[in-house]
């Protein structure tokens, strides 16, 4: 038996230029509009507010609707969570290498991240804790609005 | 004698794996930024927040859910600003807000900006 010779199939190139270039403008929307940051506790709703200071994506205690804390998705109390964020402080730029004014407080600036259904009196119960427990300053993260 | 070098062609570039990588990078892009906007309002505790010590505040402020009393009239959130500009015209200088029971933390951040608004009042919180 004879073996014919197979044409070898040719396929015709795609036209990936418009596709790349679609992905590339994508990418560099990316890059540049979002800020990195981990993952938000998708169960809190922000603070609203017009004008409070600007402030990076936060890694920083949630305080749930129902008063629980929890950080990076794992529930803590208030001294293991100072115990951490003053272990980890240490290893960070301090705010004048950062090129901020020195802090003038003592202790550790702690940032709390509240749900805005949370009762306000447990908020300020909250922040008299962390301060009972050694924080210095103590702010809440809020959503600016855009 | 002549030696046949084997032409070299120019391929054409595959296109492949430079998808690929681009691909990757926008999915972890994509994935990773955040596009909120965050905020800090600080909360201070009395004698914290620069108030003169060993004075009690000059205005008290008491929220409840949509509702700000100061020293306890009634004031809705839109005129507090009016009525604490009113009472720094007469030498208040420190207000001490307290949170009611059915206030929620929005609330408390909310009167609480309006009060930064005025100026010259150092703010503090309490329960």
């Amino acid at each position: 038996m004879k073996k014919l010779p197979v044409a070898p199939i040719r396929r015709k190139s795609e036209n990936t230029i418009s596709l790349i270039n679609i992905v590339f403008l994508m990418l560099i929307f990316f890059l540049i509009a979002g800020q990195l940051a981990p993952p938000m506790d998708s169960s809190v709703d922000l603070i609203d507010t017009r004008d409070a200071d600007p402030a990076p994506p936060p890694d920083a205690l949630v305080a749930r609707e129902d008063g629980n804390l929890f950080f990076r998705g794992e529930a803590i109390t208030i001294e293991a969570y100072l115990a951490e964020a003053a272990e980890n402080g240490a290893r960070q730029p301090t705010q004048a290498e950062a090129g901020f004014p020195p802090r003038t407080q003592s202790g550790l600036t702690v940032r709390l991240v509240a749900d805005k259904n949370l009762p306000a009196t447990k908020l300020v119960d909250l922040v008299g804790d962390l301060q009972a427990a050694g924080a210095g300053k103590v702010t809440v993260v809020t959503m600016r609005a855009q | 004698m002549r030696i046949d070098l084997p032409q070299s062609r120019a391929r054409k570039l595959s296109l492949t794996s430079l998808i690929d990588v681009i691909f990757l990078l926008l999915l972890f892009f994509m994935l990773t930024s955040t596009f909120t906007k965050f905020g800090e309002v600080e909360i201070a505790p009395p004698g914290a927040a620069g108030g003169s010590p060993g004075k009690g505040p000059d205005i008290i402020a008491s929220v409840s859910s949509g509702e700000l009393r100061i020293n306890g009239v009634a004031v809705p959130l839109e005129e507090a600003e009016a009525a604490l500009s009113a009472y720094v015209d007469k030498g208040a200088k420190a207000v001490l807000v307290l949170p009611k029971d059915d206030a929620t933390a929005q609330d408390l951040v909310t009167a609480m900006e309006t009060i930064r608004r005025v100026k010259g009042l150092a703010l503090s919180v309490a329960k």
